[in-house]
């Protein structure tokens, strides 16, 4: 508990200097929290499209299309405000050899390394995706044990997100010409996860099993939320993330054996 | 231009040596052509129909074309220009070359487009193989001719815009949320996501302002035949105003920026 608590300090001076640091590039920040914004009203508006070609969209309504959207914001608002901008960072940090700065600290070499960089603009997105859900969910009645379920599995969403970023990012360690998996990843999963999964499901199965992780994140924590989630799908979801993250934390653990720091 | 010829071989050097990177960048270009298709065929799957006035073969053959365009047409140098050369500083070394740092932009994007379309060769053979049962194309030699024709100008058009989109780091140091919102835009206006027919009409009219619908969505159209050749004859007009605007506009900008420009590394 006293080491949560120093790590849970530290972070919060992290945080403080991250803030310093936007001050430099204030137009920057207005730009990027523009974006954002830009991208969510541009991804409510495509649901009004999509949804006026294809009212019932592989079985789902445009509200329903729309709460996917609000999960998609508070998922991706949440995992890009604390680690995204550490794994755009981290493959160069590793090929240059730079990782000795966050390895020589005498603290969690992966929580420096994944938690170095907070990412102020992304908060937007994350607010939006609330506003989206409280717009939507009033139409549903959910009940409690729904709603427990609907929280656990966004928590299972941002533990298999930065689960599999960090399992990519780590590949760095032995090939140095991979740094641009992360943003390969990034369009991977923007495109798939505002999509609904079934509709995948209904056009090729074969597609829809090899991007099973990535609708875990948003799909089924929104399809949990109205109750058309299976108890398996839920169990599988949750079992996913734990094995996802140990596996990368491992994996990580391992591959720092392979680094060679630019100064030794 | 034997300078600039030697600068397009350097660049396909480079690609050459940095081939993982470029496989991963080539299977980054087919996702939204081909996360689009499978869409489509959910939505055909399920409902039976896909969207007004549009057959599930021409849609699909539709994104398959897109995909065709947006590897063939595309430039990725806003972020070389706008962090490497302004941001970074590396500008500095071409100013004092005798050469135009516009032409060097121009011959190195080229040479990574080569290898980047050669690459791409094969896992475009194989988005035709799988969806090869819907795929519904016959261009007469004509609309192929004027297809290529707008393709062309298009490749000066989108090579201008992001130029002008990395210069912008002269006035804005750190530009990633504007090019991010320009590609926003693009996606939108340009027929990459959907085609311009779907939208409303009063988004088509505002498609107009911008040059965005060339991009795509027009050589795609005429290759469908889609649009007669009398009714394109002003948008050809428009289409070449644009590549001459926007390239003055690059020259200008250009040489506007180097006044405010100051190599950080020193």
């Amino acid at each position: 508990m006293k080491n949560f608590k120093r790590y849970i300090r530290i972070y919060w001076q992290i945080i403080k200097a991250n803030t310093s640091l936007i001050l430099v590039y204030r137009f920057s920040l207005l730009t990027n929290v523009l974006t954002t914004v830009s991208w969510a009203v541009f991804a409510i508006f495509a649901v009004i499209l999509y949804s006026q070609q294809a009212p019932n969209l592989a079985g789902w309504s445009r509200t329903e299309l729309l709460t996917l959207t609000g999960v998609f914001s508070l998922v991706t608002g949440f995992a890009y405000t604390f680690f995204l901008l550490n794994f755009i960072n981290l493959p160069e940090r590793i090929n240059i050899g730079e990782l000795d700065v966050l390895l020589t600290k005498p603290l969690d070499s992966q929580f420096l390394a994944t938690m170095f960089n907070f990412s102020h603009a992304n908060i937007a997105r994350f607010l939006i995706g609330i506003s989206i859900l409280l717009f939507t969910i009033k139409k549903f009645s959910m009940s409690l044990a729904e709603m427990t379920i609907f929280f656990l599995l966004l928590v299972a969403a941002v533990i298999i997100l930065y689960s599999i970023w960090l399992l990519l990012v780590t590949l760095n360690f032995y090939t140095r010409r991979l740094d641009n998996m992360i943003s390969f990843l990034l369009e991977l999963f923007d495109q798939t996860s505002r999509t609904p999964s079934d509709a995948f499901r209904i056009a090729n199965s074969w597609a829809f099993n090899f991007l099973l992780p990535l609708f875990m994140v948003v799909s089924f924590p929104t399809k949990a939320l109205w109750g058309k989630l299976s108890t398996e799908w839920i169990l599988t979801t949750l079992i996913t993330a734990i094995a996802l993250f140990f596996l990368s934390r491992k994996f990580w653990q391992f591959s720092l054996q392979h680094y060679s720091s630019a100064s030794s | 231009m034997k300078k600039y010829w030697r600068v397009y071989v350097n660049s396909i050097q480079d690609a050459l040596a940095d081939r993982a990177r470029l496989v991963v960048y080539v299977l980054e270009d087919f996702i939204p052509p081909t996360i689009s298709i499978m869409l489509w065929l959910g939505i055909y799957n399920f409902s039976g129909k896909v969207a007004s006035g549009w057959e599930l073969n021409k849609l699909i053959s539709y994104y398959i074309v897109i995909a065709f365009l947006t590897l063939t047409l595309n430039h990725y140098i806003e972020f070389p220009i706008g962090f490497r050369d302004i941001k970074e500083g590396g500008l500095i070394k071409y100013l004092m070359r005798p050469l135009s740092y516009l032409m060097y932009i121009f011959s190195g994007s080229n040479g990574w487009k080569t290898v980047r379309f050669l690459f791409s060769l094969l896992p475009y053979s194989l988005l035709i193989i799988i969806f090869r049962q819907y795929l519904s194309l016959s261009p007469s030699l004509s609309s192929l001719t004027m297809a290529i024709l707008f393709a062309a100008i298009s490749y000066m058009i989108i090579f201008f815009q992001r130029f002008l989109l990395g210069i912008t780091s002269f006035w804005i140091t750190d530009n990633d949320g504007l090019v991010n919102f320009f590609w926003m835009i693009q996606a939108l206006f340009s027929g990459l996501l959907i085609p311009l027919d779907f939208l409303p009409k009063w988004l088509q009219s505002i498609t107009w302002f911008f040059p965005f619908r060339f991009f795509y969505y027009f050589p795609a159209k005429i290759i469908f035949e889609q649009l007669r050749p009398s009714s394109y004859s002003t948008d050809l007009f428009l289409a070449v105003l644009w590549m001459i605007g926007l390239g003055l506009l690059s020259s200008i900008f250009f040489k506007r920026g180097l006044k405010v420009f100051s190599d950080t590394r020193q």
